[in-house]
């Protein structure tokens, strides 16, 4: 059975469907791409995973349960998400916002446990962050950032992560990186990824959405066709394979008929 | 999997550095209850009649023990326990007041210049005082007291704003925050026509009050109404530290915890317009502390709530008795209205703690 699967799922935003009738399913373990042109609908598919957006339209399931049939706690504990967050204000060093993620398993006035403290410091570790753990986030690198978010989500103990844009202002280094990090946790992962090569590299699972449907689905170097990307980014792709990586590759120039 | 694992030990330099905080948090709050146990001698000793420390605290102690020694100094008993025990107490409800009302609304609308007052109670508190002292004539005098209009005002304002910022069933932190600040405004500018159609001295005297707010007029039983309402505040805004911190970063990360940013900010904005509304029926709308209050105790222990809240009752305390002591020391025997002087004395101190810490935050970079 799939972890995390939408069946024919659609959503509005101020009355205009942004996504329309998709169905994805997620196996454990299994790591999901998100691709598509800009205004495709990759970030509200992703807000429509968790319940950052109620559906007009279809269902959300996690495992045999129905995401809005779930408390908001339960659903917490199930998926975290690392939305695309620049700044989050007032100093919060990364050490505190790691520990955010155990949210969804406390009650008020409950007090820290040293059961917490270790996850804390062992997520950060995780992610390379112990040396930054007293550091205020909004003073951290793009990078460290990501990565204190994805510490955080790890904190919240979920066996399905969400991510939206986890590359996005990161130098090459960072990309590949927080993919390597990301990757390596094993966990359930569903990721809205801008850059395609990315995607083709680190992705089990590519869906591509076009206009808010999915217009292919598959591993990488049968969703990611050259015919195909060409027509929907309007560009000429050429696929090859990385000589070092063995991946599937795509590169890119401007269509013939855009020529000017 | 991680080049970084390499460093030996770093999950328990993390655990080290989380155990100094909190050793650091634990001295603080010491340090401050010290500060605060001395403030308040220095409270009820100072005044026009100079009491020394070891009587204050043994007319104190007469009196919270019941005891019945025989009063050394009779006019000394009244003084200190009549006079300047309940207005020493009352500074140290309402400045933890404010303080903590400030931490928990800068953090549920995002903004680290908001204030309590941002939610529109204050300034409706003032137009209902200064209302009942405007109409004083019409509503027959001494019926309806200033205080008591100040809390309707607040209460009508809180329903107002509440209403007004509530859209399908949201009210989301922009719209409490523009509807509570224009409609504090326009609130403003009724309280000042008011203050300034009227020829009467004596309601102008009486208005001033209301703009400015001071702590004259203290008495013993205004301490349980505010000790009642600050404590269901502080226990409340308690219960949900951990969500400010979630909420503080935003409602959609808020929201993927577990928590529904919509309803506790519903929540909070009604208990902390209460607590609002007590305080500026009692002491009118004394400024300064709740926005900067919280800054300073973010800058002690950081933007962890279940240790801000704490810092900051304490800090708040603690600064408005000591104002309230200037207050009264330096043009003594008169006073001016401690309203007039928290900012005032305020500002540089929290200017030259700013400069401190970014030239601190500059040579580490370095």
């Amino acid at each position: 059975m799939a972890m995390l699967q939408s069946n024919h799922l659609s959503i509005e935003l101020g009355g205009a469907r942004i996504v329309s009738d998709v169905s994805v399913a997620v196996g454990a373990g299994e790591f999901v791409g998100l691709v598509g042109p800009n205004g495709s609908g990759k970030t509200t598919l992703l807000r429509g995973l968790h319940r950052a957006l109620r559906p007009i339209g279809g269902a959300v399931q996690i495992g045999p349960d129905d995401l809005w049939g779930l408390s908001p706690i339960e659903a917490a504990r199930r998926i975290a998400v690392v939305a695309q967050e620049n700044q989050i204000g007032f100093d919060f060093t990364a050490s505190e916002v790691a520990a955010m993620g155990r949210l969804p398993y406390k009650r008020g006035f409950e007090r820290d446990t040293d059961a917490d403290r270790r996850l804390v410091a062992q997520s950060l570790l995780e992610l390379g962050l112990a040396p930054l753990a007293q550091r205020p986030f909004d003073a951290m690198s793009g990078g460290e950032r990501q990565r204190t978010l994805i510490a955080r989500a790890l904190v919240q103990q979920a066996p399905i992560l969400l991510l939206d844009e986890p590359t996005n202002h990161l130098d090459i280094h960072y990309q590949l990186d927080v993919l390597h990090r990301v990757r390596a946790l094993g966990l359930t992962t569903v990721a809205a990824l801008h850059d395609l090569n990315l995607a083709a590299a680190w992705c089990d699972q590519i869906y591509v959405l076009d206009a808010g449907r999915v217009v292919a689905s598959g591993p990488p170097d049968q969703a990611l066709t050259a015919e195909r990307i060409s027509a929907i980014f309007r560009i000429r792709a050429t696929a090859f394979i990385h000589p070092v990586t063995g991946k599937h590759q795509l590169l890119f120039d401007r269509a013939e008929e855009a020529a000017p | 999997m991680s080049s970084d694992v390499a460093i030996p030990g770093g999950a328990a330099e993390v655990l080290a550095a989380g155990a100094r905080l909190r050793r650091r948090y634990a001295l603080s709050l010491l340090g401050l209850i010290g500060l605060l146990f001395l403030a308040a001698t220095l409270g009820m000793s100072i005044g026009a009649v100079s009491v020394p420390f070891g009587q204050v605290w043994a007319v104190v102690w007469r009196h919270i023990s019941q005891a019945s020694a025989e009063v050394a100094d009779a006019g000394a008993d009244i003084i200190i326990w009549q006079i300047r025990a309940p207005r020493v107490a009352l500074s140290m409800l309402v400045g933890a007041g404010l303080a903590a009302i400030g931490v928990a609304v800068q953090a549920m609308v995002r903004n680290p210049l908001a204030d309590p007052y941002i939610l529109g109670v204050e300034s409706g508190a003032a137009a209902g005082a200064v209302a009942v002292i405007f109409f004083g004539g019409a509503l027959g005098k001494g019926i309806v007291s200033p205080a008591l209009g100040a809390f309707t005002g607040a209460i009508l304002t809180l329903i107002l704003v509440f209403m007004l910022a509530r859209q399908g069933g949201r009210v989301s932190s922009l719209r409490l925050l523009l509807v509570g600040v224009s409609l504090s405004f326009a609130l403003s500018g009724i309280t000042t026509f008011m203050q300034y159609a009227t020829h009467d001295p004596a309601a102008q005297q009486a208005i001033l009050f209301w703009l400015i707010g001071g702590l004259g007029g203290a008495e013993w039983s205004q301490i349980p109404l505010m000790a009642g309402v600050l404590a269901i505040g502080v226990v409340f805004i308690w219960y949900y530290a951990r969500h400010l911190n979630a909420m503080a970063t935003g409602d959609e990360t808020a929201a993927s915890l577990g928590m529904n940013p919509d309803r506790l900010r519903t929540r909070l904005f009604v208990v902390l317009s209460l607590v609002i509304a007590a305080a500026v029926s009692l002491v009118g709308p004394i400024g300064f502390i709740g926005l900067v209050v919280p800054h300073v105790a973010r800058l002690i222990v950081g933007a962890e709530h279940r240790r801000v809240i704490p810092v900051a009752l304490l800090l708040g305390a603690l600064y408005l008795v000591l104002v309230d002591v200037v207050a009264r020391w330096i043009f003594a025997p008169s006073e001016i209205p401690v309203g007039v002087l928290t900012a005032i004395l305020g500002t540089p101190f929290f200017i030259w703690l700013i400069r401190r810490r970014d030239a601190l935050a500059i040579r580490d970079a370095r």
